[in-house]
């Protein structure tokens, strides 16, 4: 308590030193705090889940199965799905960033349903400890697809736990993206007119539409499994008259537009330091803008791609594959709009922008990637094959984490009030980047040979190319451990950082480091457009 | 206690605009509502189209005649939540808490009515998983018909549930004058959810029981 | 905006049409008419549903956030269901095994 008092003479209370105590955190309302335990709960998650991947990756380090049985390796892919897709991947940066910032950039001193929010915790936690049950109680083995019938009928192991998790944590979900809606209609400060809004608030609006129309399918496909499971009923397995691809066209729908909601948070991300490193307004903010929402709105429309080879009709295979390249539309035009933001900019090689930049080219061979396996032709080829792993990685990994990496060093002084150590911070990053191509980019090459996934014995001449993957996940494993250990030590004993430290605009960037419980004294009137850097030359301190 | 339910949350500019958020939420809310049962919708369309006759003669199953019955019951729900609300909002206080009995009361004489169909059902053998037998040619798809139907209507069941239980706490509140004329958005936004629930069973009625009026 | 005062005529005068359409719905309903049936059904439910929306929980009068709101669960729930169908309709349109 001396420490405390110390401390309050030197700066005047935040958010984190205002209350105390174990019952101020798991009780409070406050969106910052609640971010910070989601923090706890995606960083165990994303540890269980790349324990899982580190263990795959030491089995296919030989072509025969010797690590594990085969029987395992299946619970190990699945856990490694289900925890990195529904329990990091989606959750990660609207509960983190999105929770802590989305009230500080548009000015308001909560989000609009604060109570709701710590509800969407709990449920996270509760979803969470069920599906850690299920897999440390023996695993799963389906796949994090849930293909019926097996998972309905022959599966022997624990399906419905994990259901009962995964239904769960689609509510925290839910109750997330419903709370950034209302919050961004109807919290804006005045004169934060919608096209005034940094782009980051865009995009989690369009994750959050897409959060609020896909999930519920999700959970109810997941029901109807539950169901077909415990009551033995063939709802879509063929006893009865089921059709195994109605599932599939249902758990799709949700999952394929659930690819956007991992990635439109981390490209609001990008968004943001792109704008700050380049000290410059993000080119075609409204093509931007509103690229967010197609992305949203033409993920709906795709999800059958998924199917090509399942036995959905061909002409619905053709719709689903045309719609598909219109999808990767809007993606692209923000390529190139970040591209046009750097171009004659004001560069700073700080960590985030090296994540950045980082995001922006694997982004782009994910995506490229993407538009081979949308062909109906070249899908029947590499369907189910290491090529998809590879393309989905280098979204995922290589776009959606270095995005929420590259936010969480931009916002750690904001967040923690203290500076992660520079020189570290980079060379992790340059670790990352490494490390992420080693292990991914072989894998295009084994899948377009015919490597299958899920299998954890393959042919002999595919070795060379699974020990250079596996050498990869190493390092990239060391990659990911360094911002771990040194964020965690820039907590206490990082340089003091100011409010605004990367001289950005933003309305975050107006408050102090760490925020005040309430954030502002007074709301805030917002004057100037977005990104304003010409504008705001002598508010920023620029010369 | 009034005031504290009253109190303006602080990141609110005035109360309308308190009101408008909680709105916006719930609609929101039975959006959600929409796609999850919208889901079930979709398999049952896909289904009936593959296997009209089976799931003509699973219509057949249904008691017409409680089914109807409990749509009237629903639909005077809805006037006396709405009512209710409409008391609320001229102050009336005692009115607004006789509706809303009221209208828990009819919410539970519904899920009696079901119950008793379920026991029907139960009765005949009609029941997917637990116990079932059709000698009918189409018996496969008969019990994939009824799986739909307990299960949808098993959801629809639950969500009225939770809305009595929701408006019983709104009865209470009401009771200790928590709400007043100006203000009393918990029992608008209930209101809403209560209607919503109404629409999903004017669907399942169409679905599972219209179908199996004619011979 | 508090919310306005409704007059009680209009919501009974909701719920005699809500009834009336029940009525209309089970006395159609005898008449076999193949397919037609269950299109008739579904557009009374879809008749009844709107007057609970639009009246009873005054959809005619919230703003136009909220309707786009109703109507955006509608479209959604129409992607759902035409893209799912498209594949069942055309299924065994071209003369390839499992296509």
């Amino acid at each position: 308590m001396i420490a405390t008092a110390k401390i309050e003479a030197v700066e005047a209370p935040n958010y984190l030193t205002e209350k105390h105590g174990i019952k101020s955190w798991l009780l409070t309302i406050d969106h910052k705090r609640i971010a910070l335990l989601y923090i706890f709960g995606i960083t165990g998650f994303f540890v269980i889940g790349g324990v899982a991947a580190l263990l795959m990756r030491l089995e296919l380090l030989t072509p025969a199965t010797d690590l594990v049985d085969p029987e395992t390796y299946n619970k190990l892919f699945t856990a490694h799905g289900i925890v990195m897709v529904f329990f990091f991947l989606v959750p990660s940066i609207p509960t983190t960033l999105g929770n802590f910032l989305i009230p500080l950039m548009i000015g308001a001193k909560d989000l609009a349903l604060p109570k709701l929010n710590l509800a969407s915790w709990y449920v996270y936690m509760a979803g969470g400890a069920i599906t850690l049950y299920a897999i440390a109680s023996g695993g799963v083995d389906t796949g994090w697809t849930f293909y019926t019938p097996f998972s309905t009928v022959y599966s022997t192991t624990h399906v419905a736990a994990a259901a009962i998790g995964i239904f769960l944590v689609g509510f925290s979900s839910i109750m997330t993206g419903l709370n950034f809606i209302v919050t961004i209609h109807q919290l804006r400060a005045p004169g934060m007119t919608w096209f005034r809004m940094p782009l980051f608030l865009w995009s989690h609006y369009a994750t959050s539409v897409v959060m609020i129309l896909g999930t519920p399918v999700l959970a109810v496909t997941l029901l109807m499994v539950l169901v077909e499971r415990v009551f033995g009923v063939g709802i879509f397995s063929p006893e009865l008259g089921g059709d195994p691809v109605l599932f599939q066209h249902m758990f799709w729908f949700y999952s394929h537009p659930a690819v956007y909601i991992m990635i439109l948070p981390s490209m609001g991300v990008v968004s943001e330091l792109i704008a700050a490193f380049s000290r410059k307004a993000v080119f075609g903010y409204v093509f931007v803008a509103f690229s967010s929402i197609a992305i949203a709105v033409l993920g709906f429309l795709v999800w059958g791609h998924h199917m090509f080879v399942a036995g959905e009709s061909v002409y619905s295979a053709m719709a689903f594959s045309i719609l598909s390249y219109t999808v990767g539309v809007p993606s692209a035009i923000k390529v190139f709009n970040w591209s046009a933001t750097l171009y004659k900019g004001s560069i700073a090689w700080e960590t985030p922008l090296i994540y950045a930049i980082g995001f922006i080219g694997l982004f782009t061979i994910g995506g490229l990637t993407g538009l081979f396996v949308a062909a109906l032709g070249i899908d029947v080829h590499v369907t189910d094959t290491y090529f998809v792993i590879a393309h989905f990685h280098y979204i995922m990994v290589g776009g959606a984490v270095m995005g929420y990496l590259g936010g969480l060093h931009y916002w750690w002084p904001k967040i923690s009030g203290r500076m992660y150590p520079e020189a570290l911070a980079k060379a992790a990053a340059l670790i990352v980047f490494l490390g992420f191509n080693l292990t991914f980019f072989p894998q295009f090459v084994l899948g377009w040979l015919g490597m299958p996934r899920r299998y954890a014995a393959y042919p002999p001449e595919w070795q060379f190319l699974n020990i250079i993957s596996t050498a990869g996940a190493t390092i990239l494993g060391v990659g990911y451990a360094l911002p771990l250990v040194y964020l965690t030590w820039s907590w206490k004993y990082g340089p003091r950082a100011g409010a605004n430290p990367w001289r950005a605009t933003g309305l975050e960037w107006q408050v102090p480091s760490p925020p005040p419980t309430h954030n502002f004294e007074v709301t805030p009137i917002v004057t100037h457009k977005a990104y304003d850097y010409a504008g705001m030359k002598e508010q920023l301190g620029l010369g | 206690m009034a005031s504290e339910s009253l109190a303006l949350r602080e990141q609110f500019g005035s109360p309308g605009h308190q009101r408008d958020t909680s709105a916006v939420g719930m609609w929101l809310f039975l959006a959600t509502e929409v796609l999850f049962f919208g889901g079930l919708f979709v398999g049952f369309g896909v289904y009936r189209m593959y296997y009209t006759q089976g799931f003509v003669e699973g219509a057949r199953e249904m008691t017409l005649v409680i089914g109807s019955i409990n749509t009237a019951v629903l639909f005077t729900s809805c006037l006396t939540m709405s009512l209710a609300i409409r008391s609320m909002s001229q102050g009336n206080q005692f009115r607004t808490y006789v509706l809303l009995l009221i209208t828990i009361g009819i919410g539970l004489a519904f899920i009696a009515l079901k119950f008793v169909e379920y026991y029907f059902h139960y009765k005949a053998h009609k029941v997917p998983g637990i116990w079932f037998e059709s000698s009918s040619l189409y018996a496969g798809a008969e019990e994939l018909f009824l799986v739909y139907y307990f299960v949808l209507t098993g959801l629809h069941v639950i969500h009225l549930s939770i809305g009595i239980g929701i408006t019983a706490v709104m009865a209470v509140r009401t009771a200790i004058g928590r709400f007043s004329a100006s203000w009393h958005t918990p029992l608008e936004v209930t209101g809403i959810y209560w209607h919503f629930v109404d629409i999903i069973w004017c669907f399942l009625y169409a679905i599972f029981y219209i179908p199996g009026f004619h011979k | 905006m508090i919310s306005p005062v409704f007059y009680t005529r209009n919501y009974v005068l909701a719920y005699v049409g809500l009834l009336g359409l029940l009525l209309l719905s089970a006395l159609l309903a005898f008449i076999n008419m193949g397919w037609v049936n269950m299109f008739v059904a579904l557009a009374i439910a879809a008749m009844q549903g709107a007057i609970l929306a639009l009246v009873m929980m005054h959809g005619l009068f919230e703003k136009v956030l909220v309707r786009l709101i109703i109507g955006g669960a509608l479209l959604w729930f129409a992607i759902l269901f035409t893209l799912t169908f498209a594949d069942y309709i055309t299924r065994g349109w071209v003369p390839i095994a499992g296509k």
